[in-house]
């Protein structure tokens, strides 16, 4: 075994497509095992259809290729009974859990002016986005604890520094996910257990992964699917999309020791969105 | 830093085949229906493997399976299933589980018996063996033990030759873990070293390792590394692929025996652990287990065990290829002085030498003339070829002629620095019989010479002067002395050390080219006479028509004065001790100079390589290069050499290179055996180093100049410890004597310094142990320190070191005290400091006021540790040059400038104090 991540094993939810399976590829290249989550099911109140249990197969096939070991589970990241079973499954699967990506959100219901939101509209956005990510932290920290070593990869948002007009309860979820980094990163230091964040800017969707976050979140903004592209490219400085393998870049390295010492960081992958 | 994510714990592990049709649907039946009772039921996985069986993808696959981490207390059962439709059942136990009994349960358990049938027409799958020793994996190697045929007692015969195999490979007391699985469970005996005794015969032993094997789980401590033999020689019921054994990284190789091998012979396989490196331990294991098994098994039992060998004629033919480097230049045995004469007929009119204390330059034409009129004058004295010539001279030009002199007169010289004690003195020139000693007309040596010829050097010139030049002794020739060099080893009394012409011209020829050492060449003669390293300052300079500076001896003593030296004569070859040079570093690494250095070579101690970090910093290996050079005096100067890079010093590397060519080196037992690479003991040197002998001590020459068995002609035992790399090159340990037992511990003095160092503050160290024969026998260290309290430096080794290890005081100085040959001077440490001792008493001498005189009787009573009078004598109160520097750093944080020679010079603290008012700061020479 060779990689970056040789002999470790890695958690990622929302592995079904996008950012995640991003992830799950990039880290089996490096000689990960994985432990591929996904709702693999509609989620009620979600205007846009979820992952499917046919694209988490595939991300799954697509590890495999790489020489990973896989185990795929199909969990909702609301419920704590089930994030504590991705937990115990990974440990008797592989031995040990190093690295937990915690990629599950979602962007919408969104799309309007705060005090129009819903409280199951607003429920639901802070349930998986920053619940989700505690639960699953839940789940795993006190194993890495107990082995002290362990790094957490939080996956935010530019959402999660700046705000975005109609999308409150996704900047909301995103700052406390960003919130719930540098605190679980104090917490962990002790420990050589380790969270950071990630910041994606716009992420371009993409076919190979099957991303479409980003058109949906077009959709809420009422901007066409086929205009959506050119629509966010105007807002960044560096005229680009980011891409989802820019995001696994950034999570890899986080994820790997040779970030050793960083801890309770926020990394920006935004082609300089939020420098502004 | 996380865990090492390849390390596991000991479990032992299966691949079975599965029959054809037999799904993961028939298989999860079949286990949901098994009566599994007691804790940790076994689960399935299931995992599609995009590829077809037995590729090398499914293997790597499947070998991730087999040494992935697995902490859970049941079997863990995985159904590979490939491409081609092949399935396979990967079986892993549970830590501390005793191993084969509950994988094969387990299988039986998935598989519902069809496993069993073996006309199922599995697809021959074969078990891989990694022959490049680079993949990580696999990591099994089968081996043909001769005489091992499964009649007799294979635990016995197989762990007597492993056991065997470890002892003579480690130094420590290694274990061997012996696991023999029977039908009524497992039995587990340990077997150490200790009493292992290699005087027995081979009979003898075997008969002591099957008793030792039949006691009663029998345990073997030992600090060594531990080795595994795993005896499993039942018929099993379920056939499987591949058996794994307890692979553990605590023990880096395990053997496994199992039923089955060919000819019914038992099967012997070695299993290196993952997270072990691929350094081939396993496939020199399995010579070495071959080779010995043999002798052992097939061999004369009457033979003692110290006869059996580790290396068959080849691969020791192999191993001492590895540590010789062939002849590269090869100019013909010479004489030294007909070296510098060559280069003279060359180029006469080059500058020779340069003295900067008497504003003196040389040509070679001047240098050898001289010599040559010198030696006519010794003719004249009554020296005859083959005498021996004493030299107790200061360094100067002048010294070098008469060296020449004495070489073309047919004598040997014998260097005698005058700055010793008059009766060591006077010991060498009795035990080595001078026949003349030269001497400095105002000669301090009391009556060291007695009853012995002397000679003035204004004399000899006078007499010179009425010669003509004496032409060199023709009756003697390469093979005769040249110098004969005393040297003061840990024990016994100074030893002549009689080295002749020839190897002098070797070490040129071995290092002149890759040195690229020339008439360019400008290099100090910074060591005294007396201690070897200057015969390759003096001769190698002179012998390759550089030019030689002189340098003063009170410009050794103070580094800047050095440095001003290297600056003002261009100086491009330097050769210094790590102790000598580490003063000049920090002085670089404050304000580093454009020096004109171009190669640094080190001798005579051990170098940390570590230390040269903020060197390369200000001078890039591009443009000077640093050589790190293993010698001893007894094998003309040096042995090895290592070229060190940035990357060295970051990694701490210890190698000192490979021989120098025309040298070789290998590394024997304590009972004089070759030992192969890997493996630390006594470090011999042969080929052209070798000096002839010991003056007049047959005895001791018998002892450490042997004849090589090998025919390359004679071995020098150097005492020094080491260690062959694979790759040749050579690893030095320090000497064999400075292992110590305190309390029962064996400690490692160079290993304590080793952690000091790595402190990023601590500059330079070193480690004594005082009272050594006593109960309450302390280890005391002394550190030269760069922005750190010594608490925290014990602190750091607290951590690093085992308590025994930790040393009970540590001492900040300014610099460490070195000897005249630049070795840290043990004898001349002070007194240990208590760690809760806070700095210096307050300097204030009240009845002198504030002037300069208070500031310096001040230093001179901290530095003393008691009140001193205006008129003391510094010599009388015990100073040294390490006392002396105490005054003048104490006298520096006091704004007073003076340095170590006006120290010496104005010896009582009035002259001191007048001088240094005369003298302020800012027109005190500049550090």
């Amino acid at each position: 075994m060779s990689g970056r991540l040789a002999g470790r094993t890695a958690v990622v939810t929302g592995a079904g497509r996008g950012i995640g399976r991003a992830c799950a590829v990039a880290f089996a290249a490096q000689g990960a095992d994985l432990v591929l989550v996904d709702i693999a099911g509609d989620l009620p109140g979600v205007p846009y259809p979820a992952a499917t249990p046919s694209q988490l197969d595939h991300t799954a096939e697509l590890c495999r290729e790489r020489g990973a070991a896989v185990l795929t589970v199909k969990a909702d990241v609301r419920d704590p009974a089930a994030c504590a079973r991705v937990a115990a499954d990974a440990v008797e699967r592989f031995g040990s859990l190093d690295v937990l990506v915690n990629n599950a959100g979602i962007a919408g219901p969104s799309g309007r002016i705060v005090h129009e939101v819903t409280e199951d509209e607003w429920a639901v956005m802070i349930d998986v986005n920053l619940n989700g990510a505690w639960r699953m932290l839940k789940a795993v920290g006190a194993m890495m604890v107990a082995q002290r070593s362990g790094s957490v990869v939080n996956v935010a948002s530019t959402a999660g520094l700046v705000g975005y007009r109609n999308f409150a309860g996704y900047v909301a979820s995103k700052h406390g996910l960003v919130g719930l980094t540098r605190a679980a990163a104090l917490d962990y230091a002790p420990y050589r257990v380790r969270v950071n964040a990630v910041c994606p800017g716009s992420v371009r969707d993409s076919e190979e992964w099957e991303g479409r976050m980003l058109v949906e979140i077009g959709r809420s903004m009422e901007i066409a699917p086929a205009d959506h592209e050119a629509e966010f490219i105007t807002q960044m400085p560096m005229n680009a999309l980011v891409e989802a393998d820019d995001v696994a870049g950034a999570a890899l390295w986080l994820a790997s020791d040779e970030s050793r010492h960083a801890t309770g960081g926020v990394i920006t992958v935004d082609a300089g969105y939020s420098a502004r | 830093m996380s865990p090492n994510p390849t390390s596991v714990t000991a479990r032992h592990a299966a691949v079975y085949p599965v029959a054809a049709g037999y799904t993961a649907e028939d298989c999860r039946a079949a286990l949901a229906a098994d009566p599994w009772s007691g804790p940790g039921r076994p689960r399935l996985w299931t995992e599609s493997v995009p590829a077809a069986c037995g590729s090398p993808a499914a293997l790597r696959r499947r070998e991730r399976e087999l040494y992935g981490r697995h902490s859970g207390p049941a079997v863990r059962l995985t159904l590979l299933e490939y491409t081609d439709g092949v399935r396979e059942l990967v079986a892993v136990t549970g830590p501390g589980d005793d191993g084969p009994d509950t994988l094969d349960r387990a299988a039986l358990a998935v598989l519902g018996g069809t496993a069993a049938r073996s006309d199922t027409g599995f697809p021959a799958v074969r078990v891989p063996e990694a022959e490049d020793g680079t993949a990580p994996w696999p990591r099994c190697r089968t081996v043909t033990v001769p005489g091992l045929d499964g009649a007799g007692d294979t635990a016995a015969d197989l762990a007597g030759a492993l056991l065997l195999v470890a002892a003579r490979t480690h130094e420590d007391e290694p274990v061997l873990d012996v696991a023999v699985h029977t039908a009524d469970g497992v039995h587990r005996v340990s077997l150490g070293t200790d009493a292992l005794d290699e005087d027995q015969p081979v009979a003898a032993y075997r008969t002591w390792v099957r008793e030792e094997l039949a006691r009663p789980l029998a345990t073997a401590g030992g600090t060594g590394p531990r080795l595994a033999l795993e005896v499993d020689l039942r018929p099993r019921a379920v056939p499987a692929l591949l058996r794994v054994p307890a692979l553990d990284a605590g023990r880096p190789v395990t053997v496994r025996v199992s039923a089955g091998g060919p000819d019914g012979a038992p099967q012997v396989q070695c299993w290196t652990a993952p997270g072990t490196p691929p350094d081939g331990r396993a496939a020199d294991l399995r010579h070495r287990l071959t080779t010995v098994a043999r002798q052992l098994l097939t061999g004369d039992q009457d033979v003692p065990l110290a006869a059996i060998t580790l290396h068959d004629p080849a691969e020791r033919a192999r191993l001492l290829a590895l540590g010789r480097t062939p002849r590269g230049t090869d100019s013909g045995p010479r004489r030294i002085d007909q070296l510098v004469r060559a280069r003279a007929e060359q180029a006469p009119d080059a500058i020779a030498l340069t003295d900067p204390q008497e504003s003196a330059t040389w040509t070679y034409r001047e240098l050898v003339d001289t010599g040559e009129r010198f030696a006519a004058a010794l003719h004249e004295l009554g020296v005859r070829p083959g005498d021996r010539v004493g030299v107790c001279l200061d360094r100067s030009a002048r010294l070098v002629a008469v060296l020449l002199a004495v070489m073309t007169a047919g004598a040997a010289y014998v260097p005698l620095d005058p700055t010793y004690p008059a009766d060591r003195l006077a010991y060498t020139a009795r035990d080595a019989d001078l026949s003349l000693v030269v001497v400095e007309d105002d000669g301090e040596h009391g009556d060291a010479f007695a009853g012995r010829s002397t000679v003035t050097l204004s004399r000899l010139r006078e007499l010179a002067s009425a010669q003509r030049a004496l032409a060199p002794a023709p009756a003697v020739g390469p093979d005769d002395p040249a110098y004969v060099i005393y040297t003061s080893g840990s024990t016994g009394r100074p030893k002549g050390v009689v080295v002749p012409h020839r190897n002098v011209g070797r070490l040129l020829d071995a290092t002149a080219d890759d040195f690229r050492l020339g008439p360019q060449d400008v290099w100090t003669w910074f060591h005294s006479a007396a201690f070897d390293f200057s015969v390759w300052e003096i001769w190698g300079c002179l012998g390759t028509g550089g030019r030689l500076v002189v340098v003063p001896y009170w410009t050794c003593r103070s580094p800047e004065d050095f440095r001003a030296l290297l600056l003002q004569e261009r100086v491009t070859v330097l050769n210094q001790t790590p102790s000598a040079f580490s003063r000049l570093l920090r002085l670089e690494v404050a304000d580093p100079a454009p020096l004109a250095l171009r190669i640094v070579v080190f001798g005579g101690e051990t170098l940390d390589t570590r230390a040269l970090l903020p060197w390369f910093d200000t001078h890039p290996e591009s443009t000077c290069r640093m050589v790190n050079m293993f010698g001893i005096t007894e094998t003309t100067v040096h042995v090895t050499a290592r070229t060190v890079t940035r990357a060295d010093a970051l990694a701490a590397a210890q190698s000192v290179g490979r021989a120098l060519p025309g040298w070789s080196v290998r590394v024997l037992d304590a009972r004089g055996r070759l030992l192969p690479p890997g493996c630390a003991g006594e470090i011999a040197v042969g080929g052209d180093g070798p000096a002839l002998e010991y003056l007049g001590r047959p005895e001791l020459t018998a002892e450490r100049f042997v004849d090589d068995p090998d025919g390359d002609g004679r071995l020098y035992l150097s005492g020094d410890k080491g260690r062959l790399l694979p790759d040749g090159q050579l690893e030095h340990l320090g000497r064999l004597d400075s292992q110590i037992k305190v309390r029962g511990h064996r400690i490692e003095l160079d290993e304590i310094r080793s952690v000091l160092l790595a402190h990023p503050a601590v500059r330079a160290a070193a480690v004594v142990l005082t009272r050594p024969a006593d109960e309450d026998a302390t280890l005391d260290a002394y550190v030269v320190l760069d922005g750190a309290e010594t608490l925290e430096v014990r602190r750091h080794a607290a951590r690093l070191l085992p308590e025994y290890m930790v040393p009970a005081t540590v001492t900040a100085l300014a610099q460490l005290p070195l000897t005249v040959n630049g070795k840290v001077d043990v004898a001349s440490l002070p007194e240990p400091r208590a760690l809760a001792d806070g700095g210096e008493p307050a300097a204030v001498e009240g009845e002198f006021g504030q002037g300069p005189l208070a500031a310096v009787l001040a230093a001179w009573r901290v530095t003393f540790g008691e009140p001193v009078t205006p008129d003391a004598n510094f010599f009388d109160l015990g100073g040294n040059s390490l006392r002396a520097l105490r005054v003048v750093h104490l006298l520096r944080d006091a704004g007073i400038r003076v340095d170590v020679r006006d120290v010496y010079r104005l010896r009582t603290p009035s002259a001191l104090a007048e001088a240094a008012s005369v003298a302020p700061a800012d027109q005190a020479r500049s550090a």
